[in-house]
C-alpha cells in the first residue's frame, strides 16, 4: 500500500488552532475537513499552513458527492488538487455517499443503492476524481440510517469491488460499521472480515449515541466499548494504518481528544476493558430521547466561527 | 411517483425533495411510497429511517446558520431562528460545496418575505429593517475573516504621507487594505453587537444612522465605527476616488467651520492609517 501509516491523529477544528500552534502538542498527524480551507484567505488557511509545517496533514471531505446523479465539480476537484500539494497532503478522502443532486447540497452524506448500476456508475467516477487529482482516492464507508430495496449487495461487497476496478483505497471507520451494522442489522465483525482489509489505507474512531430506535453518528463523545473490540479485530486484519479520532460536537480540550485517540493505542495492547461487541452493544429501544433533544445531536459540519473585535 | 424510482438520479432526486420537504418526508410521499424505495429495520420503519435523514437535514444546516450568525440567533431566540433558517432553507436550498457560504442569500430572503410577519409575528413595525442590518453585520463579519486580507501589507508611513500631501494633497489617492468594507446601517448595529458580545441583552434600540468600516488585521475582523462625513470621506477614497473628491464628499456633510473639518480630515486620515485601514498613498499621474 502506497499510504504511510501515519500513527495516532485527531480532526484538525478550530476550537484547538490556538492550543496546537503555542502548545505544540505531540500528536502524530491532523486530518483537515478539505472544504473548510479551500477557498480561505483568511486564519483558517494561514493556521493550516503552519500546522502542515510541523505535522502530517491528510484531507478529508464531505463534498465530493462520488455518488450523485450530477455531474462532477472539476472546480472543486482542481482546488482540491491544489489545497494537498500547498500543505503536502499525505492523502485525500471522502465518503462513499451522494450529497446532493439537480444543484443543491444537502450537506449529509447520504447512502446509495448498492447494484450493479451504481457500481459502475461510482467506478467509472472514481477514476475520473483520481486521475484529476493524480492520486489514489481514500474512501469511507459512511454511518447509514436506511436500505434500499433496489439494492443487491452488502457495502462490504460493494466496497471490494469498487476498490478492485479502480484501486482506490479505503477509510475504515470503525463506528460507522458498528453504526451501520446496529441500523441496519448486520454482523459488524462478518463486515470487517469480508472486507478487502489490504486497502484499508486508515481508520476513523468516533462516538455515537444511541437514539433509541436506531444509532446516530454524532461524533460528539468517546469511542463506546464495543467499536474498540471492532477496531482491534480491523487492525488485526489489515495488519494495522493510520487512525484518527473524530470529535465533531461538544468538543472538549485538545488534551481530552488527544487522549481519547491515544486509547486506540492501549486497544491494541489489549490494555482497555473491551467486552465482547455482543455482551456491550448498544441495546435498541430502551433509551427513550425524545425528538427535540435528537434535533441538536446532528454534529454540523464544521463552520469556522471568525475571531472578531 | 407512484412505483420506487428506477434509475439512480430519479430515486436521488425523489430522497433528497422527501428529506428537504419542510414538513417531513411524510408530507411529500405517501408511506407507501417509501416503503416501495427503503426497507423497514428490525425497529424502525422505513418511514421513520427517511425522517432521520429529514431531521438531520434541518437540525444541521440551522445549525451552522446559528453558528455564522449567533447575534441574530440571540436576537430571535431558538425557536424563530429556526422557523427563520427552515423557510429560508426551503426557499434557498445550499448549492455549494462549502457550508461558509450558507447564508450568503439570507438578506435576500428577509427583503422577499419579510419575516416580522411570519416569525415573530408580536416584533415592533421596524424589527425586520432592525433585523436585516444585523444579519448584514454577521455575514460582513463572516465574508471579511475568510477573504483577502492583506496581512502582508506593510503599514503606510505616516511621514511619507504628509510629505505627498504636501505637495498635491487633492491628487493623492489611498488604498485600503483588501478586506475593508464601509457600510451604512439604519440603526446603531455596531453598538448592539458589541453588547451582544459582552452577554448583555440590550433591547431593540431605536433607528439611528450609523457607520461602520469592518476589515481584518493579523487575522482578527475589527470593527471600526465611523461619523457621517468621516464615512463619506473614506468610502470616496476606498472607491477610487482622490482625496479632493473625498474631502468635498466628506465636506457637504460636515456641519461646523472649515477649520475644525480640516482638523477632523487629519485625524480621521491619521486613525485609519494607524488602524491599518488605509496601506498605500499614491499620487494622480
Amino acid at each position: 500500500m502506497p499510504t504511510e501509516h501515519l500513527g495516532y491523529g485527531v480532526g484538525l477544528r478550530s476550537a484547538h488552532y490556538a492550543h496546537i500552534l503555542q502548545q505544540e502538542p505531540a500528536v502524530d498527524w491532523l486530518e483537515i475537513i478539505s472544504e473548510n480551507y479551500l477557498d480561505s484567505r483568511g486564519r483558517p488557511r494561514y493556521v493550516l499552513e503552519q500546522i502542515a509545517e510541523r505535522y502530517p496533514i491528510v484531507m478529508h471531505g464531505v463534498s465530493l458527492s462520488i455518488g450523485s446523479a450530477d455531474p462532477l465539480d472539476f472546480d472543486y476537484l482542481h482546488k482540491l488538487q491544489a489545497l494537498a500539494a500547498a500543505v503536502n497532503a499525505r492523502w485525500i478522502s471522502d465518503h462513499l455517499c451522494w450529497t446532493g443532486v439537480l444543484g443543491r447540497n444537502t450537506h449529509d452524506l447520504l447512502p446509495l443503492p448498492l447494484n450493479e448500476e451504481t457500481l459502475k456508475y461510482v467506478t467509472e467516477r472514481v477514476n475520473v476524481v483520481q486521475d484529476v487529482l493524480g492520486r489514489p482516492l481514500v474512501l469511507e464507508n459512511p454511518s447509514s440510517y436506511v436500505t434500499f430495496r433496489a439494492s443487491t449487495m452488502p457495502e462490504w461487497e460493494f466496497l471490494s469491488r469498487l476498490t478492485a476496478a479502480t484501486n482506490c483505497q479505503l477509510l475504515l471507520d470503525v463506528n460507522n460499521v458498528y453504526v451501520s451494522s446496529v441500523n441496519h442489522d448486520f454482523d459488524a465483525e462478518e463486515y470487517l472480515r469480508r472486507l478487502p482489509y489490504d486497502r484499508v489505507a486508515q481508520f476513523h474512531l468516533a462516538g455515537h449515541t444511541n437514539m433509541g430506535a436506531y444509532c446516530l453518528d454524532t461524533h460528539d463523545g468517546p469511542v463506546i466499548d464495543p467499536v474498540w473490540k471492532l477496531y482491534r479485530l480491523a487492525h488485526e486484519l489489515t495488519g494495522g494504518a493510520a487512525t484518527l479520532l473524530e470529535w465533531d460536537a461538544k468538543i472538549p480540550a485538545f488534551e481530552v481528544v488527544h487522549a481519547e485517540a491515544l486509547k486506540a493505542k492501549a486497544a491494541l495492547a489489549g490494555e482497555l476493558d473491551c467486552p465482547g461487541v455482543a455482551a456491550n452493544q448498544d441495546t435498541l429501544g430502551e433509551d427513550t430521547m425524545d425528538e427535540s433533544d435528537a434535533l441538536h445531536l446532528f454534529h454540523p459540519r464544521h463552520v469556522v466561527t471568525p475571531e472578531v473585535q | 411517483m407512484n412505483d420506487a424510482p428506477r434509475s439512480l438520479r430519479e430515486l436521488q432526486a425523489w430522497m433528497q425533495a422527501a428529506l428537504m420537504h419542510p414538513l417531513g418526508p411524510e408530507a411529500h410521499s405517501s408511506a407507501t411510497e417509501i416503503t416501495a424505495a427503503i426497507l423497514p429495520s428490525a425497529s424502525q420503519s422505513a418511514c421513520a429511517r427517511l425522517n432521520v435523514y429529514h431531521h438531520a437535514y434541518y437540525a444541521r444546516l440551522i445549525g451552522c446558520l446559528r453558528a455564522l450568525l449567533p447575534a441574530t440567533a440571540e436576537l430571535l431566540g431558538d425557536e424563530a431562528f429556526a422557523a427563520l433558517g427552515a423557510a429560508y432553507l426551503e426557499r434557498f436550498p445550499s448549492t455549494s460545496y462549502t457550508l461558509n457560504q450558507l447564508a450568503d442569500r439570507l438578506l435576500e430572503f428577509i427583503a422577499l418575505t419579510h419575516p416580522r410577519a411570519n416569525v415573530v409575528t408580536d416584533a415592533p413595525p421596524n424589527w425586520s429593517d432592525f433585523l436585516r442590518d444585523l444579519v448584514r453585520l454577521e455575514l460582513v463579519i463572516d465574508a471579511v475573516f475568510d477573504g483577502p486580507g492583506g496581512e502582508d501589507e506593510p503599514p503606510l508611513d505616516m511621514a511619507a504621507l504628509g510629505t505627498l500631501a504636501a505637495s498635491d494633497a487633492a491628487g493623492l489617492r489611498l488604498r485600503f487594505v483588501p478586506s475593508a468594507q464601509l457600510l451604512e446601517f439604519a440603526f446603531p448595529i455596531n453598538d448592539y453587537y458589541t453588547a451582544y458580545r459582552r452577554g448583555e441583552h440590550p433591547p431593540l434600540p431605536a433607528p439611528q444612522p450609523t457607520y461602520t468600516a469592518i476589515y481584518r488585521q493579523a487575522y482578527v475582523v475589527r470593527r471600526y465605527p465611523l461619523e457621517l462625513a468621516e464615512f463619506r470621506l473614506l468610502s470616496v477614497l476606498s472607491t477610487g476616488g482622490s482625496l479632493g473628491e473625498a474631502l468635498a464628499s466628506a465636506h457637504q456633510v460636515f456641519t461646523a467651520d472649515i477649520a475644525p473639518f480640516e482638523a477632523a480630515i487629519f485625524g480621521w486620515l491619521r486613525d485609519a492609517v494607524a488602524a491599518g485601514l488605509i496601506v498605500q498613498a499614491v499620487r494622480l499621474a
